[in-house]
């Protein structure tokens, strides 16, 4: 099964998708997490509730306040005020102050209440101790805002649940998505294995076949170079019997042409036996057997060598005969294998 | 949720700061801003504005979810007002604020942290209708642990 470019392209680009998600899915779980960890810090449900709490004791004092069996002073109804102003204060600034002030928009009723207060302030501060009239003005002015303010604290809770649950549920969504991206990866990566370990285990088996295949050439090739080389032993054997019975044949009392035909046959039998010792350097020369050797020699005396050899051949031709002078100098000049370099030399 | 609920808590000792209002809508020189209660209760420490200036005044420079941005808070360190009690063995404060609100705080905080007794933000001292007389704070911009809704809960102001 071979894998061609395709596939791997499309592996690739599979896998930078799944970084990329990886990536963005990383991000959106930090920001996830880093609002969900604002959103712990910023307790603004307490804080409302604490405002709530705070108007009803500054509403409890006015109360106590028109009655001279409870005790309360006009010291204690400035002290509740000053607590309520100062709750208030926290809408003004920060993180708290900030999303307190989103639930106040629509009723905008910390707002109105801190006018109110801002309005009367000069009345709380400079109560009378005996002047139960204003007490029971003011009581008027902050009544209503009791059951606003519960309505607000509800309000801030409910609105602080569903956040709390949306932020929940896209974290939880966040890590839904990054399992999901990490698991692909992951078949992915399992995916790209075993293509890649199919891949190198064809490659494998290939090259295995082309080492048995080489081996059996090999094989082959070497009882080819053996057997020639064996048939060249085998022929050179009668034929050195022929050219003994040519050569004794010679010596006898025989006619000028007669010996001419044996010295032919002679001739070529020797040939026939060069072929041989060719064909046994050639099969030495496959298997690597053949080793040359580098020795200086006469060439004078090669010449006179090829000359001899050569000699009957241009007799018969009865050509020109091929002459030879020697010019007395002696070429001593390196050549490999003393048997092969007339060869060389007729050529 | 509410630190009040934790006072049932097994506390080994415990100092307490208790309120004490004079009535006015500011402090006036000479008025006791924070009182200091040892353990056994008989230890009654009354500091007066003066007293808490006299001490070593640290500034913290810090963001909390009740201010804008980052504030420069000046106040004697908490762990020096403490040491005006003597005692060794506190292991846990009981921090009252103005309205009776209350947190308890380990001992360990003051003594890990440069936690102080704010006594002014950004050069401008608290009114009453704010943070005075003292608000307490952590250096939670220096130490990113801190910045949790424990600690923020312990962020308490008017603190007397």
């Amino acid at each position: 099964m071979r894998v061609s470019g395709l596939p791997r392209l499309v592996v690739l680009a599979v896998l930078l998708v799944v970084i990329s998600f990886a990536t963005v899915g990383y991000n959106a779980f930090r920001k996830d997490a880093s609002a969900m960890r604002a959103a712990s810090l910023e307790d603004i449900t307490w804080a409302s509730y604490r405002l709530e709490q705070e108007l009803s004791k500054f509403h409890g004092a006015l109360y106590g306040f028109q009655i001279e069996e409870s005790g309360t002073d006009a010291e204690e109804v400035n002290k509740r005020f000053d607590i309520l102003w100062s709750r208030i204060a926290i809408f003004q600034q920060g993180g708290i102050g900030e999303r307190l002030s989103e639930y106040d928009r629509e009723s905008m009723v910390v707002q109105r209440l801190f006018a109110e207060m801002k309005r009367v302030d000069g009345q709380v501060v400079n109560l009378a101790e005996s002047d139960e009239a204003t007490a029971a003005a003011l009581l008027k002015v902050f009544t209503p805002y009791t059951n606003e303010l519960r309505a607000f604290s509800r309000a801030v809770t409910l609105g602080e649940e569903v956040r709390g649950s949306a932020i929940r549920e896209q974290l939880q969504s966040g890590v839904d998505r990054t399992l999901l991206t990490g698991a692909v990866a992951i078949l992915i990566t399992l995916v790209s294995l075993v293509l890649v370990n199919r891949e190198s285990l064809r490659f494998e088996r290939l090259a295995e076949t082309n080492q048995k295949l080489a081996n059996a050439a090999e094989k082959a090739s070497l009882a080819k170079s053996q057997f020639l080389a064996m048939m060249s032993h085998e022929l050179r054997t009668p034929m050195n019997g022929v050219l003994g019975l040519l050569a004794l044949s010679k010596q006898s009392a025989i006619k000028q042409s007669q010996k001419r035909l044996i010295e032919q046959a002679e001739y070529s039998g020797q040939q026939m036996v060069s072929l041989l010792a060719d064909i046994l350097d050639f099969s030495a020369l496959h298997s690597g057997d053949l080793h040359l050797e580098a020795k200086p020699f006469e060439i004078e005396h090669l010449a006179l060598t090829v000359r001899e050899r050569f000699a009957p051949l241009a007799r018969r031709l009865s050509s020109s005969a091929a002459s030879l002078k020697s010019s007395g100098a002696i070429y001593r000049g390196n050549s490999r294998g003393s048997g092969r370099r007339d060869g060389v030399f007729v050529c | 949720m509410n630190n009040l609920l934790t006072i049932g808590r097994k506390v080994t000792a415990a100092v307490f700061v208790l309120v004490s209002f004079f009535g006015t809508t500011s402090f006036a020189a000479g008025d006791v801003m924070l009182t200091l209660i040892g353990i056994s209760e008989e230890t009654v420490i009354e500091l007066t504005e003066e007293d808490l200036l006299a001490l070593d005044q640290f500034t913290v420079q810090t963001e909390n979810e009740f201010v804008d941005g980052l504030v420069e808070f000046v106040g004697p360190l908490a762990r020096d007002v403490i040491a005006l009690l003597g005692e060794q063995e506190i292991v846990t404060l009981r921090l009252i604020a103005f309205n009776d609100y209350a947190v308890e705080v380990p001992v360990s905080d003051i003594m890990d942290y440069d936690v102080i007794f704010a006594l002014s933000q950004n050069g401008e001292r608290f009114s009453i209708r704010d943070k005075e007389p003292a608000w307490v704070i952590y250096p939670m911009s220096d130490h990113e642990e801190l910045q949790d809704r424990i600690y923020n809960d312990r962020l308490i102001w008017q603190l007397v």
